[in-house]
């Protein structure tokens, strides 16, 4: 028995497939109670189609590269396996990063899993595992006072809002220049996002369905001028 | 007299729903995560294929370690943007290439603030559902492996998949750029974070600075917004403006009551 009789085992599909569902029974229910939070604080249906419908737009392209994660660790890791961590827990690089670390921790080659003994295979999925559990684990515990505590900072006083806006802010002026100054390609990204977005908001005045798709239509322009710069500058 | 940030205090209640959002989150978020380790238990009982302890010792301790430290720091400035989100945006993932951007377009899409209830139920519908876009891509990526793979392993592909944190704070930072944000405006406060990105803007110039490294200036960057932050509003030079009724973080005290 070797690693690719656990890395295609029905079994581990049934229980994937049972854990992605109840993510998705758990996100529906969350939408349906949101839905009526915000009609209760007077967000109209529209809106809440309006971002939805944005939602899914938005999602889409990133999508596309957690796609392309999975295709990459399939080779090595069976089809499986990177379907149930890029769709769980963790974000494409991560999951990539664990899977090195726990195969040359292990003293074995990635592309040898699937050939090689299957208790190897179960090695690196409890690996991948564990490693990543931390996040969420804090998140159970102090997501909660902290979220509540930050609310009542903000309606406390205009400090508490201030602070808590400087949050986001200290975030973004870290990504921004990252992203502008790195490399020429990630600058046409960034500038042509920025120019599509706000074409997007302008024309959305006029036609209204437009300003649902801004964001995968300004990412979907952003990525192919990164793209073509790189492909130019070859 | 009163002191300047001391601006008169509305009373503070917990809207149901917030509160409804952390029970079941937390809940959630634990009997998932114990369900995430058995799987690789029940296939080592079924197969009988045990590692080792000392097998996977070294490869947990080392990324515990360095995932461990990250993941408090990312909590740190994840949730204040994400509330209530953030149980289901730690459970699936991918959290500042998808969940952040999806939920602040969401949020600016709703004119609604973060750290209020209408801003959590926002953020939690934007990350529900890009976890279920993101759910079915997937699903539909498994059954058309074959047939894709030409694309998706195409140089085009890969490229393109370097660029999409790029194309996301594009949008992002138009919305941060906008002057109206729900139901209170901060004036200036985009001076709040000049030091932090001109200084960011000198290291990734000069090569010191690279995007990996992003969660490391960003420790740097919080304290730094916070301080910034804090001498200008004493001086007055960042403020805020109320210009609807402040929306409250809880709901008003009738809603409480019936909650109760």
């Amino acid at each position: 028995m070797n690693g690719s009789t656990v890395a295609n085992s029905p079994l581990l599909y049934i229980l994937i497939a049972v854990g992605l569902a109840s993510i998705v029974v758990y996100a529906l229910i969350s939408i349906k109670k949101a839905k009526a939070c915000c009609l209760d604080q007077g967000i109209s249906k529209e809106k809440i189609r309006e971002v939805i419908i944005s939602t899914i737009s938005a999602s889409i392209v990133p999508s596309l590269a957690i796609l392309i994660g999975f295709l990459l660790l399939a080779n090595s890791l069976g089809s499986a396996w990177p379907w149930w961590r890029l769709s769980v827990i963790g974000a494409l690089q991560y999951e990539t990063m664990a899977a090195t670390y726990a195969t040359s921790s292990m003293k074995i080659e990635l592309g040898s899993l699937l050939s090689g003994p299957a208790s190897n295979f179960t090695g690196v999925m409890i690996v991948m595992t564990l490693g990543i559990i931390t996040g969420p684990i804090i998140t159970a515990f102090t997501a909660e006072k902290y979220s509540t505590g930050l609310m009542k900072a903000k309606s406390s006083s205009d400090w508490g809002n201030i602070a808590i806006t400087s949050i986001p802010l200290a975030v973004v002026a870290v990504y921004v220049p990252l992203l502008l100054f790195s490399s020429v390609p990630s600058a046409a990204t960034f500038l042509v996002s920025v120019v599509v977005t706000v074409l997007c908001a302008m024309l959305s005045m006029k036609v209204k369905w437009l300003g649902s798709f801004t964001i995968g239509l300004a990412m979907i322009a952003g990525v192919a001028a990164g793209v073509l710069v790189e492909t130019l500058m070859k | 007299m009163k002191k300047k940030d001391e601006t008169p205090k509305a009373s503070f209640a917990l809207h149901p729903f917030v509160r409804w959002a952390h029970k079941t989150g937390r809940v959630f978020t634990l009997v998932f995560m114990v369900y995430t380790i058995l799987i690789p238990l029940v296939m080592c009982i079924v197969y009988n294929a045990w590692p080792s302890f000392m097998q996977i010792l070294p490869g947990t301790a080392t990324l515990l370690a360095m995932l461990g430290v990250q993941g408090v720091i990312e909590i740190a400035y994840e949730t204040p943007i994400l509330g209530s989100s953030s149980y289901l945006s730690n459970v699936t993932g991918n959290i500042m290439n998808l969940k952040i951007p999806c939920a602040l377009n969401a949020q600016k899409i709703a004119a609604v603030e973060n750290n209020t209830a209408a801003g959590d139920a926002i953020a939690l519908i934007s990350t529900s559902v890009s976890s279920i876009v993101t759910i079915i891509v997937l699903v539909i990526g498994l059954f058309l492996v074959i047939p894709l793979r030409p694309f998706l392993e195409s140089e085009i592909a890969s490229s393109a998949s370097n660029y999409l944190m790029a194309a996301l704070f594009g949008c992002i930072m138009v919305g941060f750029l906008a002057p109206q944000q729900g139901g209170s405006v901060i004036k200036n406060k985009l001076l709040i974070a000049a030091a932090p990105f001109f200084i960011t803007m000198i290291l990734a110039i000069t090569g010191m600075l690279q995007t990996s490294a992003a969660v490391a200036m960003i420790i740097i960057s919080i304290p730094m917004c916070l301080l910034i932050g804090r001498i200008l509003y004493k001086k007055g030079i960042v403020r805020v403006e109320h210009r609807a009724k402040p929306e409250a973080a809880g709901a008003p005290a009738d809603t409480e009551s019936k909650a109760e």
